[in-house]
C-alpha cells in the first residue's frame, strides 16, 4: 500500500474542498469536514468512513433525522438509515439546547450507521460545561462501545466492551446523554452501566491517548493511503471552475 | 505624559468603531506600522541578534546554481535554501499560474545536510507541484526585476553604483509571487510552528523572513555576478543602497478570501492596532519631544509619498492627495500647537480624507513606542466558530440587527448587489472573481458573501411563524440546516469587536484591492502599485536591515522609506 503524507492543514484545505463538493451549501459542510478530520487525526478512520457514504447524494435527497418522539429531557430520532457523518452535529444540538433547558437531556437516535461520528459531538458537550455519555452496539459482534466526558475536557474515554449476548434486546440503536451533574438516572444507562466493568473491556482510548495521537500528527502529519487521497481529491475537484482566457481576466490577467 | 494615564476599560471604550475602521475603504487606506509583521520580524532578529551564514554558495558566473544560509536563532537552528536557476523572459510571470521562476526558494528547520540537497532540488523548483517534508516551514519562489537586475549588475561591473532614482523607479532587485507556509504541499503545520519552533509563533513570521531571506539572496547575487564579470573592476553594491533595495511582491485575489474566511485572526489584528492607537490618544499629550518627532516623520512620509513610483493613475492621485494635505497639517502645526492628541486627529479628520486620517494614525502610533510595543506579543488565536444551540432566536435576531445591520441594509434582489460571484480556477486553485449570470461556474462559487449569507438567515427568521415551534438555534437549524454556517460565525463574532469587513463583497463594483491592501499593511508591506482592481505590486522591507548589520544598534525606524543620500551615488545628476 503507498502512501502519502500530508499535514493537518493541507488536510483540512482538502476536506473543507472534499466537503463542499460533496455536500454543497445546504448543509453546514465545514462543520462536517471538520467531523472527518477529527476522526482522521484520531486513528478512527474518518477517511475510509466517510467515503463508505458518499454513493448517498445530499443534493437530491434530504439527509436530516426526523424526530420522532420529544418530551421533556428526551428525544428519539430516526436517521433513516443515513450516517452519523450527516446528522450527528445537528442532533448533538438538539441535545445541547434540551440540556440547558432542563439540566439533562436523553437522545435516542435510531436507524443509524457510523454511530463513532459521536465521539466528536461529545466533546462539543463537555465544552459548553456538561458530563456527557454516548454508546451503541455492535450486534455482530457482540460488542458495545461506550464513551463518556467530563466538563472542559478536550478528549473522551472511549472504551469497546464485549458482552456476552444482546441482553440489551437493541437495533442499531445510538443513546447520547449530556447533563449537568455526573450522576443520573435514565433508565436505559443504568441497564449498561454493569457492563461497564474494566474486566469486560476489550479496547479502549484514554484522553491522553486521543492527545497522543494529535500531537504525533501535529509533529509529522498525516499517512494517507495514496488511492483514499486520490478518491478525496477527485471530488474535491469538482469545486474548481474550468480555465479559460475569460476566467483569467477574473484574476486580473 | 503619563499623569494623564486611564485604566484599561477606559482605554477600550475609547477604541473606535466597528462601523468606522471595519468600512472597506479605511481598510484599503491602512498602511504597515510599528506592529505590522515585518517590524516585529526586524525587532525580533536584531535584538536576538541571530546568526546568518551563508554555507554553500554554489553559483556560476551567470548568478545560476544552489546557495544555503544557516540561521542561528538563541534556540533553534534553521537553513535557507535557494535554487537560482535561469529563466526565459518570455515565461516570467507574476501570475500564481506560473510554472517556472528564477528563484525558488525554502526554508527549514535545522541545519543544513548537504546529503539532503539532492531532494530538495527536485521538489522545490517545482513549487506546488513538489513535496516538502514536516521540516520545511516556507516555500517560496521569486522573479528578477527585469528593470532593474540587469542595470544593477552593468553599474557593479563597471565600477559604479547604481542610480538611486533609477532603482527608486522601481525598489527591488527580485519580486516574490507566492510564498506558502502553514503546512502547505506537506510543510510543518502552523500548530507545529507555534510548539517547536517558536522562533516564528508569531503569524506569517516564517513566511516574512524567508521574504527577507530572499532578499538577502538577490543582493548577494547580484554582488557576485558583477564580481565574476570584472574581477578587477566591479564593485560591491553600497550598504546604504542594499538597504533601500526591498523585495518586491505582486498579491492577487488568493488574499481576499483569506481574509473572510479568517475574521476572528484578522479581529486580532485589528483590534491589536485600534488599541495601540486608542493607547497612544488616552495615554499620552502633544509635548516637546513628541510634536517635533510628529513633524520629522511627517516630513519623512511626504518625501515617501511623493518618491512613489506608480503607473497606477488613481493611486498616483491618492498618493499626491495624501502628501499634499501632510505639507498642510505641517503647516497647521507651525501655528498651532494641539493640547492634546484628540484634539489633533478632530483637526484631520474633519479637514482631510480617509487616507491622510489613517496616515496620522500610524505616525501617532510609531512616535510612541513606549505607549505600543507592550502590546506587541499576538493572541494565540484559533479560527473555531462554535454554535451556541440553546441561543433563542430572539437573541440571535437582536444580534443580527446590532451588529450586523451593515449586511442588512443591501438589497439582494437587486443585480447590482449580486452582480459578481468569486470562485476557484482549476489552474492552481486561484481565487477568482466572475460577473454572475454571464462566466461560467456561479454554481460552484465560494460562500464569501457574508452579508448575502446573513440577510438570508435573516429573512429566514423573519418568516418564521408561531405554529412552527421553533425557538432556538438548534432547532432552527435543525429545520435549516443551510443556515447552521452563518449562524456559527455571527454568533462567534459577536463576541468580538472588529473582524468582519462591512461591505458587500459580491457587489458589481466591489474593490478588492482593499482588501489586498489592507492585509498586506499588516504584512508591512508598503509602496502600493495597483495593476488593476484586482492584483497589486508592493515593496517590502525597503530601508529595512540587511544581514550584515545583525549585531550593530538597531534603530527601527524604517517606516516610510526613502531614498538614501548616498555620497557614492552619481545616479541623481544621471537620471
Amino acid at each position: 500500500m503507498k502512501f502519502i503524507r500530508i499535514s493537518i492543514n493541507e488536510f483540512k484545505a482538502l476536506l473543507n474542498r472534499v466537503c463542499e463538493s460533496y455536500y454543497g451549501h445546504k448543509y453546514d459542510f465545514e462543520d462536517s469536514a471538520a467531523i472527518i478530520q477529527w476522526l482522521e487525526i484520531h486513528d478512527l478512520k474518518g477517511i475510509i468512513n466517510f467515503l463508505g457514504v458518499t454513493h448517498v447524494a445530499p443534493k437530491k435527497i434530504k439527509l436530516m433525522p426526523i424526530l420522532l418522539e420529544r418530551h421533556q429531557k428526551r428525544f428519539v430520532f430516526d436517521n433513516q438509515g443515513h450516517s452519523l457523518f450527516h446528522t450527528g452535529s445537528i442532533i448533538t444540538d438538539m441535545t445541547l439546547a434540551q440540556c440547558h433547558q432542563d439540566d439533562i437531556c436523553h437522545s435516542k437516535i435510531n436507524n443509524t450507521t457510523q454511530p463513532i461520528v459521536i465521539l466528536h459531538g461529545l466533546i462539543k458537550c463537555s465544552q459548553f460545561g456538561y458530563y456527557a455519555k454516548a454508546w451503541w452496539l455492535e450486534t455482530e459482534k457482540n460488542l458495545l462501545h461506550f464513551a463518556s466526558i467530563n466538563p472542559s475536557e478536550m478528549y473522551p474515554n472511549y472504551s469497546i466492551i464485549k458482552i456476552n449476548n444482546s441482553i440489551l434486546n437493541y437495533k442499531s440503536g445510538l443513546d447520547l446523554i449530556c447533563s449537568k451533574d455526573s450522576n443520573n438516572s435514565i433508565e436505559s444507562y443504568l441497564n449498561i452501566q454493569p457492563l461497564l466493568q474494566k474486566e469486560n473491556v476489550t479496547q479502549s482510548i484514554l484522553p491522553n491517548e486521543f492527545k497522543e495521537r494529535f500531537n504525533e500528527k501535529i509533529i509529522n502529519g498525516l499517512y494517507i493511503e495514496v488511492t483514499q487521497y486520490k478518491k478525496l481529491s477527485r471530488m474535491a475537484d469538482q469545486i474548481l471552475v474550468e480555465a479559460s482566457e475569460q476566467s483569467r481576466l477574473g484574476a486580473g490577467e | 505624559m503619563n499623569n494623564q494615564k486611564h485604566s484599561l476599560a477606559q482605554v477600550k471604550t475609547s477604541l473606535r468603531s466597528p462601523a468606522q475602521v471595519m468600512d472597506l475603504n479605511r481598510l484599503g487606506s491602512f498602511y504597515p506600522y510599528k506592529l505590522s509583521f515585518m517590524r516585529k520580524l526586524m525587532r525580533k532578529v536584531m535584538q536576538e541578534q541571530w546568526k546568518i551564514n551563508c554555507v554553500l554558495f554554489n553559483l556560476d558566473k551567470e548568478g545560476y546554481g544552489e546557495t544555503v544560509y544557516e540561521i542561528t536563532t538563541p534556540t533553534n537552528c534553521y537553513h535557507f535554501v535557494v535554487f537560482a536557476n535561469f529563466l526565459d523572459n518570455t515565461l516570467r510571470t507574476d501570475r500564481v499560474i506560473a510554472e517556472a521562476w528564477d528563484m525558488t526558494v525554502t526554508l527549514r528547520h535545522g541545519p543544513f545536510k548537504p546529503e539532503e540537497l539532492g531532494t530538495l532540488k527536485e521538489n522545490v523548483p517545482l513549487q506546488e507541484k513538489g513535496r516538502m517534508t514536516a521540516e520545511s516551514l516556507v516555500l517560496s519562489r521569486a522573479n528578477k526585476s527585469s528593470r532593474n537586475f540587469n542595470y544593477v549588475v552593468n553599474q557593479l561591473s563597471s565600477g559604479m553604483q547604481p542610480c538611486i532614482k533609477k532603482i527608486n523607479e522601481v525598489g527591488y532587485l527580485y519580486r516574490t509571487t507566492a510564498v506558502y507556509g502553514s503546512g502547505k504541499f506537506g510543510m510543518a503545520d502552523w500548530g507545529k510552528l507555534k510548539i517547536a519552533y517558536q522562533d516564528f509563533k508569531e503569524p506569517f513570521s516564517a513566511e516574512m523572513f524567508s521574504c527577507f531571506m530572499i532578499r538577502q539572496f538577490s543582493l548577494d547575487q547580484a554582488d557576485h555576478i558583477a564580481s565574476k564579470r570584472a574581477p578587477e573592476l566591479s564593485v560591491r553594491l553600497d550598504n546604504d543602497i542594499k538597504r533601500y533595495f526591498g523585495i518586491g511582491n505582486a498579491t492577487g485575489l488568493g488574499m481576499a478570501p483569506f481574509l473572510i474566511k479568517h475574521p476572528l485572526l484578522i479581529n486580532n489584528w485589528i483590534e491589536t492596532r485600534e488599541f495601540a492607537l486608542a493607547q497612544v490618544l488616552s495615554h499620552t499629550l502633544p509635548n516637546k519631544n513628541t510634536l517635533p518627532a510628529l513633524k520629522l516623520l511627517i516630513q519623512r512620509a511626504i518625501i515617501h509619498l511623493n518618491e512613489i513610483m506608480t503607473n497606477n493613475e488613481s493611486q498616483n492621485e491618492i498618493n499626491l492627495k495624501a502628501s499634499q494635505s501632510l505639507s498642510l497639517i505641517i503647516k497647521w502645526l507651525s501655528q498651532e500647537t494641539p493640547q492634546s492628541w484628540d484634539q489633533f486627529i478632530d483637526y484631520v479628520t474633519n479637514h482631510y480624507n480617509v487616507e491622510t486620517q489613517e496616515l496620522i494614525n500610524t505616525i501617532l502610533i510609531e512616535i510612541h513606542p513606549e505607549e505600543v510595543l507592550s502590546l506587541e506579543e499576538n493572541n494565540d488565536i484559533e479560527e473555531v466558530y462554535e454554535l451556541s444551540p440553546e441561543m433563542n432566536l430572539m437573541d440571535l435576531k437582536q444580534i443580527i440587527e446590532k451588529k450586523y445591520q451593515w449586511a442588512l441594509q443591501y438589497d439582494f434582489k437587486s443585480k447590482n448587489a449580486n452582480a459578481v460571484f468569486w470562485y476557484r480556477s482549476e489552474e492552481k486553485m486561484e481565487p477568482r472573481l466572475g460577473e454572475r449570470d454571464v462566466d461560467h461556474g456561479a454554481e460552484k462559487e465560494i460562500l464569501i458573501g457574508i452579508a448575502r449569507a446573513v440577510e438570508q438567515c435573516y429573512s429566514t427568521l423573519n418568516k418564521l411563524s408561531l405554529e412552527m415551534n421553533i425557538n432556538n438555534v438548534a432547532e432552527f437549524a435543525f429545520a435549516y440546516p443551510e443556515h447552521r454556517q452563518i449562524i456559527r460565525r455571527i454568533q462567534t463574532m459577536a463576541k468580538t469587536k472588529y473582524g468582519e469587513i462591512q461591505a458587500n463583497l459580491l457587489d458589481k463594483d466591489v474593490l478588492p484591492i482593499h482588501l489586498l491592501r489592507c492585509k498586506l499593511s499588516f504584512f508591512g508591506v508598503g509602496k502600493f502599485d495597483p495593476k488593476s482592481r484586482l492584483w497589486v505590486r508592493n515593496t517590502m522591507f525597503q530601508g529595512a536591515p540587511i544581514a550584515s548589520d545583525i549585531g550593530s544598534k538597531y534603530k527601527d525606524d524604517w517606516i516610510f522609506p526613502i531614498m538614501p543620500n548616498n555620497q557614492t551615488s552619481k545616479g541623481n545628476e544621471i537620471h
